[in-house]
């Protein structure tokens, strides 16, 4: 397999509080790869490291060729632009944008995006595109929120907890969606989770702890989200 | 971008108190700079042509190069007190949009991107209320212009702002009000969009201000404790409520020194011009010596109306000069009446309905 994303020894401190300990790990491309760790475990952090949007205090981020993690602020936002989706738990849509714009924001100037129709198809959102955030139930506002981080067909896709905030059957969906797009545009997935249920469903699972990297196990037999029993 | 610029223009928008706070200081900042610079401008480029200037007219250049100074510095104060105001808004804004800057950069906008907008978004303002100033500037200094001809007994005073002026009011603020923008995009600027949606904040500096203001409200009596100690939580906005007094207090002691100030040129001015001569004569002069004097003719008689006998004074004038002119009641100059006709005095007409036959 190949490797896009190669962390090593990386380090996160907040005052004197080390929130990620020196962990190395390598991301491997068209997988979806779920990062476990109970809450304060550290695996936000990781993940906002892994996708730019905070820099560790030590270690080295890489995506390809390129150590991301010494990019400057316009290089990186440039790279996060073109190359980086990211889904929140509380879906951070803007308010003042309809869900269309929403998700044509997240179109960069300089690439050709995704067809929308066939996204918001796919995502089953092209009912709701004239609606403000403030309209549209939780699980809706998360499709969304996915369809704008993958509009601009983005290689890498960070999830930090993207079903905390929905129910059962909306969670399913979201992961079946992922799931989806994963396989019908390439996205490499990681997305961290407290819920040992939706790491069934992954390629491959980490677990962290305290800060460390604890496992790291290739998921054999993935089950379809569907087949999740939530726990 | 377009949707960038959509999305906080229409978040600030929000905000619809501060900005609309914001358009009025705007305005006043401008509007109290052309309000005296249109009264001076005009007139002291008249006053420069002249080649000589009678006493009059030089107390009232004087007074002129005296107000253009305080024309600046009204506008540096109030363009300073806006751009505190600025600052106060864009600090509240960005801490309650914390989450949602933090959301446009990890979409990756960059800073230049956001802080282009929040300077377009003032600059936009800013013209606005320095128009909208200058607009009130140029009417409003009428006022300025009448206490000055009362004041300093000069005629044919006009409106005028100069070039460099009218660029220094307009631009002047606008440029101000732009870099305060600039600059306040530093709270923001360079911050981690992961640092920004987290909401994370400094907890050594809050657990210090935690700890001064339970040290300060710990010596006050029990029942002051809780609500000083929650004003002591957020320093910055005691800070500024002090500077909000503290400026509001400079403003009324400038203003009421001004007026004193005002008061005793004008008491300067006035004290002892006012003269009486006595202009009659007991019979019709006839004296050709007299010829340039300007004569007039003023005669007590006794009108008689119904049963009403009311003292009036008849005067009769054979020229109209700089001494002497008929006025309406609205103080505009009337000509003289043609052979065999008067004008009658609107008191008279208005309450016992004289006309002439």
């Amino acid at each position: 397999m190949k490797t896009i994303l190669k962390a090593e020894n990386v380090t996160k401190e907040y005052g004197k509080e080390k929130v990620v300990k020196g962990i190395s790990l390598d991301v491997y491309e068209d997988t979806f790869t779920v990062i476990l760790g109970p809450s304060g475990s550290g695996k936000s952090t990781l993940l906002n490291i892994l996708s730019g949007l905070i820099r560790p205090t030590a270690g080295t981020v890489q995506y390809e060729d390129t150590i991301v993690s010494s990019f400057s602020e316009a290089q990186l936002a440039d790279w996060k632009r073109a190359e980086v989706g990211n889904v929140f738990q509380n879906y951070l849509l803007l308010n003042n944008l309809t869900a269309e714009e929403n998700i044509k924001i997240g179109i960069p100037p300089d690439k050709p995006p995704l067809a929308i129709d066939r996204l918001t198809r796919i995502l089953e959102i092209d009912g709701i595109l004239d609606k403000f955030p403030a309209q549209l139930s939780g699980g809706q506002q998360q499709r969304i929120a996915i369809a704008r981080a993958v509009i601009k067909g983005p290689r890498l896709l960070f999830c930090d907890e993207a079903t905390g905030s929905l129910d059962e059957t909306n969670s399913k969906k979201v992961i079946e969606l992922l799931h989806s797009l994963k396989s019908t545009f390439g996205v490499t997935i990681l997305f961290t989770s407290h819920n040992g249920q939706i790491a069934e469903t992954a390629d491959r699972v980490l677990t962290i702890k305290d800060g460390f990297l604890h496992t790291d196990m290739i998921n054999e037999n993935p089950i379809s989200a569907g087949d999740i029993a939530w726990g | 971008m377009g949707l960038l610029y959509k999305q906080l223009l229409k978040q600030i928008a929000r905000c619809k108190i501060f900005v609309v706070l914001l358009l009025l200081l705007t305005m006043l900042t401008s509007l109290s700079f052309f309000f005296v610079i249109f009264s001076i401008d005009g007139n002291m480029d008249i006053l420069n042509t002249l080649p000589d200037l009678t006493e009059n007219q030089q107390l009232y250049r004087n007074a002129l190069k005296t107000n253009t100074t305080l024309a600046y510095a009204f506008f540096v104060s109030l363009a300073g007190l806006t751009a505190f105001v600025f600052v106060m808004f864009f600090y509240r804004f960005y801490r309650s949009n914390r989450k949602q800057i933090g959301c446009i950069k990890s979409l990756g906008f960059k800073d230049s991107a956001l802080r282009t907008c929040f300077i377009a978004f003032v600059t936009v303002l800013s013209i606005a209320g320095a128009v909208l100033g200058l607009i009130g500037g140029y009417f409003l200094s009428s006022v300025l212009i009448n206490a000055n001809t009362r004041t300093y007994s000069v005629t044919g005073l006009i409106k005028g702002v100069s070039l460099s002026n009218l660029i220094a009011g307009l631009a002047g603020s606008t440029v101000t009000f732009c870099i305060t923008a600039f600059l306040c995009y530093s709270f923001v600027r360079g911050k981690e969009p992961g640092v920004l949606i987290a909401g994370n904040q400094n907890y050594t500096r809050f657990s210090f201000v935690l700890r001064a203001a339970n040290k300060i409200s710990g010596i006050i009596p029990v029942k002051n404790k809780f609500p000083l100690r929650i004003a002591l939580r957020k320093p910055h906005a005691v800070l500024m409520i002090f500077a909000a007094a503290m400026s509001f207090c400079v403003c009324m002691i400038l203003g009421r020194s001004l007026n004193i100030s005002s008061q005793s040129v004008f008491d300067s001015q006035t004290l002892g011009h006012n003269y009486a001569y006595d202009t009659t004569y007991s019979e019709y002069q006839i004296n050709p010596a007299l010829q340039n004097a300007v004569m007039y003719l003023d005669s007590p008689v006794m009108l008689n109306i119904g049963s009403y006998d009311i003292e009036q004074i008849i005067i009769g004038l054979y020229n109209l000069n700089r001494v002497y002119e008929l006025q309406n009641i609205n103080g505009d100059m009337l000509p003289l009446p043609e052979k065999g006709t008067v004008y009658i005095n609107p008191g008279l007409s208005e309450i016992y309905g004289v006309n002439v036959r």
